[in-house]
């Protein structure tokens, strides 16, 4: 087996006092896959993304990323940890209205040395790092890089999301259903362009949705009401 | 923490509006905190500043703080009177330098009229002991001659050589006038800023002559006799009071008691600047209130600041939860809240100086002129910064409350955005 990225071995996580939402015996995701990770809402995604990105630690079990085990470390290493080496995306909204395009775009760089680094080797610059991952995903130069995010399409959003989820290339981009609120044309647009965006930083990519139309896009699919063997939340 | 910095900079000015209106809110609270403490202070001194030089205030027995008020501040009256016997007899104790009777009770226009001598141009002091000093022409000479304080030219539009007919009593509309000797103008003070502003001067003499023909209180003419005013010897039978000074401070204690213990008249010696302090003391509730309703203030000011960030935090949830997804700690965020309303306080208080210091440069001219109240336009002094260092640092402390929310929030929240 190649170098898993993900590595969950009996997890179970719940509230205090509450049922497990979560019982997963066994998921390994290996480098640079692709994986669509499908289930209706309620089927614990958000938890499990949760999870793999340090937020939450689990009841029981071990849960390794990048081969470091995040259940045994502490909030602070967590936090450190996840900057260096996660990419994150979510539905919508992903921007800060008070920033422009290019500075939404390297903002993690600003919290993170590692990918700082990384992008700045690369592309010499962060700003160099920024314009060209804009203008892989489709955001033309000058006309919109230095203004507000507000005048953005939703779909042009996104896109700005995934740029910066991408920035200092991260060993593995999380997107939350980032999908859900284009029309479908724009949808598989997105999407082409993430996963070679992925492919060309040579990022891990895990993707959450409900839509399983979008699945013959992705080399793996979880289906989470298999993997997860806790009770369905009523 | 320069990121962070940014980012706070960055969110208040997408959030201007309310922003400026907090700011404001604060500035208007701190610039009247300060404001209060300028007038108080200012007030204070001078008030203090009202009389110096002088080492006793001898009147008839009542209480020290009457007769402060009457013999300096030109406040209320005299419940008696002393007699001229009494007042030669101190005057003329080896350890007295020099004396200035003072006799009050008439007016003119409002403006009340003081009996002396020429040693009251002499002698008297105020303030860092500044004598008087003259304007325009010179002091009385003459029976019917009458020297002004500033205040009295000014508003009423005297000058030299102008006559002036004196009320007998007080008040500005007695009907009652000593019409029959009209006075002239031949010198005008320089201001002083203290209530010799609004008095007219005259010799203890011209006070004699304009109360000839009355008879206790009622003008009766004829009543004092047929003699021409220039072959009566016009000695006052009895004066207000008079001011001491002495040729060494240490016989103060000295001849106070022995003016208390006077015999043959029920006299008061007091201390010019004890009687002042009491006097203060007894305005100091006054001035504590006056602090403690300007603190309260500033107070609201500040909880004005809190409820917008309390309220905005909820909006903000989804900023909080982007930051956190793109490698902001939780202590961040919770800095993130502390500068903004450390950045707030900060522009609060600097505006908050400009208004006050605005407001003065417009102000003081307007003080001066109606209250007599001399402001000096100077930086703040220590306790000025202390009380702002104060205000900042409560705004600093107040960003806690809603840093620690937001700390809480994004450790909950997670990168789960919720609405």
């Amino acid at each position: 087996m190649k170098n898993a990225v993900i590595e969950l071995d009996k997890v179970v996580f719940g509230w205090p006092e509450g049922q497990p939402v979560l019982d997963i015996p066994a998921l390994n995701v290996a480098a640079a896959e692709r994986v669509f990770v499908k289930g209706p809402s309620g089927s614990g995604k958000s938890t499990l993304l949760n999870l793999i990105a340090g937020i939450h630690t689990p009841l029981q079990g071990r849960i390794c990323v990048l081969g470091q085990a995040l259940h045994s470390q502490g909030s602070a290493w967590r936090d450190n940890f996840r900057a260096d080496h996660i990419g994150l995306i979510f539905q919508q909204f992903n921007l800060l209205p008070y920033l422009s395009v290019l500075e939404n775009v390297m903002l993690p760089c600003r919290f993170s040395m590692a990918r700082n680094t990384r992008a700045t080797e690369r592309y010499g610059s962060l700003e160099n790092a920024a314009t060209q991952l804009l203008e892989h995903l489709g955001i033309p130069r000058d006309s919109l890089h230095r203004r507000g995010v507000t005048r953005l399409s939703i779909g042009q959003q996104q896109r700005v999301a995934a740029a910066r989820a991408l920035i200092g290339s991260p060993e593995l981009v999380i997107a939350d259903e980032p999908t859900s609120a284009l029309d479908s044309d724009s949808r598989n647009a997105f999407l082409e362009l993430l996963i070679r965006e992925c492919d060309l930083s040579e990022s891990t990519l895990v993707f959450v949705s409900h839509d399983s139309s979008l699945e013959t896009h992705f080399s793996q699919v979880i289906s989470l009401r298999d993997l997860n063997h806790a009770k369905e939340l009523v | 923490m320069k990121v962070v910095l940014m980012l706070a900079l960055r969110s208040l000015y997408n959030r201007r509006v309310t922003a400026i209106m907090t700011m404001i809110s604060i500035a208007v609270s701190v610039a009247l905190l300060l404001g209060v403490e300028k007038i108080r202070t200012e007030a204070k001194q001078s008030f203090s500043s009202t009389i110096s030089g002088t080492d006793l205030i001898i009147g008839a027995r009542s209480g020290s703080v009457q007769l402060l008020l009457y013999s300096v501040f030109r406040i209320g009256n005299a419940t008696n009177n002393i007699s001229w016997k009494s007042y030669q007899e101190i005057a003329s104790q080896p350890s007295v330098e020099w004396t200035i009777p003072i006799s009050l009770g008439d007016s003119h226009r409002g403006y009340r009229v003081l009996g002396t001598t020429g040693d009251y141009f002499k002698y008297y002091r105020y303030g860092r002991k500044h004598p008087l000093v003259f304007r325009d022409g010179h002091p009385f000479v003459a029976l019917h001659d009458v020297v002004l304080g500033a205040e009295v030219a000014q508003t009423l539009g005297y000058q030299l050589g102008q006559k002036v007919i004196i009320s007998h009593g007080i008040g500005s509309t007695s009907f009652s006038k000593h019409k029959d000797q009209p006075f002239t103008v031949v010198g005008i003070l320089k201001p002083t800023g203290t209530p010799l502003d609004r008095t007219l001067h005259v010799s203890l003499a011209a006070i004699e002559a304009i109360h000839i023909d009355w008879q206790s209180g009622t003008y009766i003419p004829g009543s004092g006799g047929t003699t021409p005013l220039s072959e009566r010897k016009l000695e006052p039978k009895q004066i207000t009071a008079m001011l001491v000074g002495l040729k060494s401070k240490l016989s103060t204690f000295q001849l106070q008691r022995s003016v208390n213990n006077y015999r043959k008249e029920a006299l008061q010696a007091i201390l010019p600047g004890v009687a002042l302090q009491e006097l203060w003391g007894m305005l100091g509730v006054v001035e504590s209130t006056l602090l403690v309703i300007s603190g309260f203030v500033v107070a609201t000011g500040l909880f004005g600041m809190l409820t917008v960030l309390m309220t905005s935090l909820t909006e903000r949830r989804r900023e909080m939860a982007i930051l956190r997804s793109v490698g902001v700690r939780p202590w961040q965020v919770c800095l993130l809240l502390v500068l903004e309303t450390g950045g707030l306080t900060l522009a609060g208080i600097v505006l908050a100086m400009l208004f006050l210091y605005g407001g003065l440069a417009i102000c003081i001219p307007l003080i001066e002129s109606h209250l007599g109240l001399y402001l000096e336009l100077s930086l703040p002094g220590l306790y000025e910064l202390k009380l702002l260092l104060l205000v900042f640092v409560t705004g600093l402390l107040c960003g806690l409350i809603p840093g620690y929310t937001a700390y809480r929030y994004s450790l909950a929240d997670g990168m789960t955005v919720r609405l």
